[in-house]
């Protein structure tokens, strides 16, 4: 995700949005660091980006809350890469934030309607 | 396409995590695991066909440096938190204005302010100066003017002076017969006591000394309602001769001279020759002013002193009655001097006795304006910084525009949003507050190193100070909060979230900030002007010329009582033995001897008549009384103007001689030589006191206790025909002090082992403390005000400018794009910005202007339109204007037209 120097609620808010796609991408399986930025931009088709230096540390923080759990794992003819797994707290967050964006995007809908009314 | 070569990432990762400071096994799987994505990502770009080197290049370009630090430190700081409120704010559940929402507001706040820690900085600095500065002066105001003195009637009691019509003076001492005519005459007081500072010897306990003792009436303790730590303070009757010999020791004398005795008590000392029983030790808290100068308290004998010569040397205290004010006692005071003048036209004649409040003669007429003045002005200072501090918080509050909007949109309130707003301002407040104390606790003992007054030494920050900060805090978020917040929180909520959508700021926003500018600079140019003139006048002031030069000059002061010396000439002769010793003194330039220290000490005015002239009782020439020795002229560079000084044939047997200063001739002898002339001195009944005196020379003027005021009419007499128990002795040396006070104390010791000796000053240490001369002080404040102004404005403007300049990149960018230069567009934007700088100079010089005719009584040596100041301090802002809404501009100016329009 490109970093906008705005501050207060509007980083926080690409940040919200940041733990949400990780957290969603982490829903059905486990997935390392390079997986995971590679699925954002392809699933936004390149508009959302994560550079290295900001990806591992919201990785680092959301471990580090609970939600989810980083694993070194060796498999056969691979090197050695660290995955990440869901944890249930994780899954619990996830539930809360889907509800708060989903009402988030209803409310920025709504307000495009007033526009185009 | 051949498998691109693996390659090793590790150490450039390790480089960049340098400023992240992990633990080392941490480090280690964090390096292992970036330099895979790393790995990842260079292999896929090679083999998506892009170069080994650009590979290498896009992949570092990810790892950048401050995004690591930052990311990294996050995560450290990261707590589980429950996300920021969005819209009502009701995500824990509290309903809006209750407690826990307000406590939210100021978690947020907190925040939010962590986040931007370089503007969280700038702002606490800002207003932590400001708020210093006003807490300094409230502590001086605190200290001067508001704080009870330290006596239990401080309220009651009024100071009695006289004021002489003649030398414009307004706080002259009484005499004793005006004590008691007062004491009869009046009814509105309790009690009056009067007092009067004497130099005496204190011999009987260690090495002799010269004292500085407080003779006053008996009723002193009662009257001014003094405490005393030890014993008793007078009794009625203990000024009365045969009962008198009693002495109540200074706490500094006690502590100081008897290491704190505790068995101090029942002691007995000599003073003057004469044996007195120590009965009392005062509360140190009186020791204010020259009060903190006397050794001991003595009872003034005042009827046995009824028949001496009416000297005006006392300072008369009263104690209203209960329900009495100042003006009643003056009605009666008024009435009394009608009696006075009527009775005693020659010594009376010119006087008005009148009472003033104990806080009024304690502080000099000028303090209140001198204080009021630098309220007003730090005042200002403190507007000035919230309005900087507004320009923050504005630019702060249209960054967040797009968010208060989204949250407005979700259905928070307005009132939520102002709330939020403010309680953020409330802790930078509180923040600034705290730093601003610690800021002038740092800042008051330098202070105190300016002045030698005691009473300023007293100067802390106290509780008053803390609970006045404390108010500042809570105030000045209001200042500066409340107007960007009311702004922000009002925004357009379509055109806020369509990014990027306007060119320029709206014509509104415009207005507002160049009313910043305005106000800002206006403040600052009021307090530069203020502060020029009040550094000038303090510097004129300093610089006044005495009539005497007292730098490099040591003081001492020396008794000759008996019975060693009962008689002028053994004075005489010891006097004269210990000049020539001190003149054969390696180190010492020159000596000399007088009755007292000039100026420093209160000198008597004498009236006189000048042989062959008649004058009526109410024009009777008066002239301040000094002695001297021949070597004054070398010792403190009087100059001679006309005939001669005084040699060592002026003797008691020889015919008696005066020299006049320039003031006197200009008084009593316009037009003429006074050589020759003769006077003959009166006493206070206004008879004839002596012989006829010649008048042989004319030397330039020395000052009196004023200095703004014209020196007064001087008559010296030699030393050697009108000598008295106690003389000063003046040196003029360039060496180390301490040693020379050796030598004089060597001087003084070898004519005579026994003689009491005071402590041994400077010159002008001595007038620094008689004279209040707290320029130094005063200089440093306002330098200091003026300083921080022209800091904060420069700030302010440069804030201001850039942050239009950036809100109008959009513009500027296609200006470039359409061809203007980049100088056009840079004179263009400085123009516009300079534009509301010049009406705030406008505003500002008429500020300055009306605040310094108010104040024009403080001004001495320049006047309320001093051309240099108002051009020298306009010219400073206007080019510091200048220089700041400049740089801004060309930096906008000079970048490409499409990278500027990019930026938008």
């Amino acid at each position: 995700m490109q970093h906008n120097k705005a501050p207060g609620l509007d980083r926080e808010l690409k940040k919200g949005s940041a733990e949400l796609l990780i957290l969603s991408l982490l829903e059905d399986q486990s997935r390392h660091g390079y997986d995971l930025s590679k699925l954002i931009e392809a699933r936004s088709q390149g508009v959302l980006k994560f550079n290295v230096a900001s990806l591992y540390p919201l990785l680092y923080r959301l471990e580090k809350r609970g939600w989810i759990q980083g694993r070194w794992i060796e498999r056969s003819g691979q090197r050695r890469r660290r995955y990440y797994t869901l944890t249930p707290a994780g899954a619990q967050m996830l539930k809360s934030q889907r509800s708060t964006w989903r009402a988030f995007a209803e409310a920025i809908s709504r307000i495009a309607g007033i526009d185009h009314a | 396409m051949p498998e691109p070569q693996s390659r090793d990432w590790r150490d450039e990762i390790r480089r960049r995590l340098i400023g992240v400071g992990l633990a080392p096994e941490r480090e280690a799987e964090v390096v292992e695991e970036l330099s895979q994505h790393l790995e990842d990502r260079y292999r896929e770009l090679c083999l998506g066909g892009v170069g080994e080197d650009r590979a290498i290049h896009d992949a570092l370009d990810e790892l950048d440096e401050s995004d690591l630090v930052h990311g990294f430190a996050s995560v450290e700081r990261d707590n589980v938190r429950d996300p920021l409120p969005l819209g009502g704010g009701h995500t824990s559940g509290e309903r809006p204005g209750t407690f826990a929402g307000f406590w939210q507001d100021v978690r947020f706040g907190a925040r939010l302010l962590g986040k931007d820690k370089g503007v969280t900085v700038v702002i606490v600095i800002t207003l932590a100066l400001a708020i210093a500065v006003n807490a300094i002066v409230f502590g001086l105001t605190d200290l001067l003017l508001l704080r009870p003195l330290p006596f239990a009637n401080a309220t009651r009691v009024a100071a009695i002076y006289a004021a002489d019509e003649r030398s414009s003076t307004s706080r002259d001492p009484l005499s004793i017969p005006q004590y008691r005519d007062l004491v009869h005459d009046t009814a509105v007081f309790e009690s009056a006591t009067a007092m009067v500072g004497r130099q005496f010897s204190l011999t009987g306990a260690g090495e002799p000394q010269a004292i500085v003792a407080l003779l006053a009436t008996a009723n002193v303790f009662s009257t001014l309602g003094l405490d005393v730590v030890k014993g008793r303070g007078f009794l009625p009757g203990e000024d009365e001769a045969g009962r008198s010999n009693v002495a109540v020791l200074s706490h500094h004398f006690w502590t100081g001279r008897f290491h704190g005795d505790p068995d101090i008590l029942g002691r007995t000392f000599i003073v003057n020759g004469i044996a007195h029983t120590i009965i009392g030790v005062v509360t140190p808290a009186i020791e204010v002013g020259t009060l903190s100068q006397v050794d001991v308290w003595l009872p003034l004998e005042t009827r046995a002193a009824m028949s001496r010569q009416r000297d005006r040397d006392l300072v008369v205290y009263g104690l209203l009655k209960a329900g009495q004010t100042i003006e009643a006692a003056n009605a009666e005071l008024t009435a009394l001097t009608s009696r006075l003048r009527r009775e005693y036209p020659v010594t009376d004649g010119h006087l008005q006795i009148r009472a003033i409040s104990m806080r009024d003669s304690n502080t000099s007429p000028d303090t209140p304006l001198l204080l009021g003045s630098a309220g007003i002005v730090v005042g200002l200072v403190l507007l000035l910084a919230c309005a900087n501090v507004g320009t923050v918080m504005q630019a702060r509050a249209t960054a967040r525009q797009r968010e208060i909007a989204l949250r407005l949109a979700l259905g928070a309130t307005r009132t939520r949003l102002i709330r939020q707003l403010i309680s953020e301002g409330a802790l930078l407040g509180l923040l600034s507050g705290a730093v601003g104390v610690l800021l002038a606790a740092a800042i008051v003992p330098g202070l105190r190193l300016l002045t030698p007054d005691r009473y300023v030494q007293t100067l802390a920050i106290n509780l008053n100070v803390l609970l006045f900060t404390l108010a500042l805090s809570i105030a000045a978020p209001v200042l500066f909060g409340l107007l960007p917040a009311l702004h922000a929180s009002r925004p357009d909520l379509n055109g806020d979230l369509k990014e990027g959508a306007r060119i320029g700021p709206s014509r509104r926003l415009h207005q507002k900030r160049s009313a910043l500018v305005v106000t800002q600079v206006a403040f600052a140019l009021t307090v530069l002007i203020i502060s020029g003139l009040v550094v000038r006048s303090a510097f004129a002031r300093q610089h006044v010329p005495l009539g005497l030069a007292s730098s490099d000059v040591l003081c001492v002061r020396v008794r000759f009582d008996p019975p060693k010396y009962t008689s002028d000439e053994g004075r005489i002769r010891t006097i004269e033995a210990v000049l020539d010793r001190m003149a054969a003194t390696p180190g010492i330039d020159a000596a000399a001897a007088g009755a007292r220290v000039p100026i420093v000490d209160q000198e008597p005015q004498r009236q006189f008549t000048i042989v062959g002239r008649a004058a009526a009782a109410s024009e009777v020439p008066w002239a301040v009384e000094a002695t001297m020795t021949p070597g004054l002229r070398e010792t403190v560079k009087l100059s001679l103007l006309d005939g001669r000084l005084f040699t060592a044939n002026d003797r008691q047997s020889t015919a008696r001689v005066a020299i006049v200063s320039r003031e006197a001739v200009r008084r009593y002898w316009p037009g003429q030589s006074p050589l020759g002339q003769r006077l003959v001195l009166l006493n206070g009944a206004g008879e004839p006191a002596n012989d006829a005196i010649s008048i042989v020379g004319v030397v330039d003027d020395v000052k009196g206790v004023s200095l703004t005021e014209a020196a007064p009419p001087r008559i010296y007499f030699p030393l050697s025909q009108r000598v008295g128990e106690s003389a000063v002795f003046l040196v003029r040396t360039t060496r180390d002090t301490a040693l020379m006070a050796g030598l004089m104390r060597d001087a003084l010791r070898a004519e005579d082992a026994d003689l009491a000796l005071s402590e041994i000053r400077s010159l002008n240490q001595m007038l620094d403390t008689r004279l209040f001369r707290p320029f130094d002080l005063v200089l440093a404040l306002f330098a200091g005000f003026a300083g921080i102004a022209l800091l904060l404005a420069l700030t302010g403007v440069y804030g201001v400018a850039a942050f239009s300049i950036g809100q109008r990149r959009h513009e500027i960018g296609i200006r470039l794009a359409l061809g203007a230069t980049s100088a056009e567009v840079t004179r263009l934007v400085v123009l516009r910005s300079f534009r509301p700088i010049a009406v705030g100079l406008a505003i500002g010089t008429l500020g300055g202007w009306a605040l310094a005719s108010l104040m024009r009584g403080l001004l001495y040596g320049t006047q309320a339109l001093d051309p240099s100041t108002y051009i020298t301090v306009t010219g400073l802002l206007a080019f510091g204007g200048l220089i700041a809404s400049l740089v801004p501009a060309r930096r906008a100016a000079g970048g490409e037209p499409v990278f500027v329009l990019k930026q938008q």
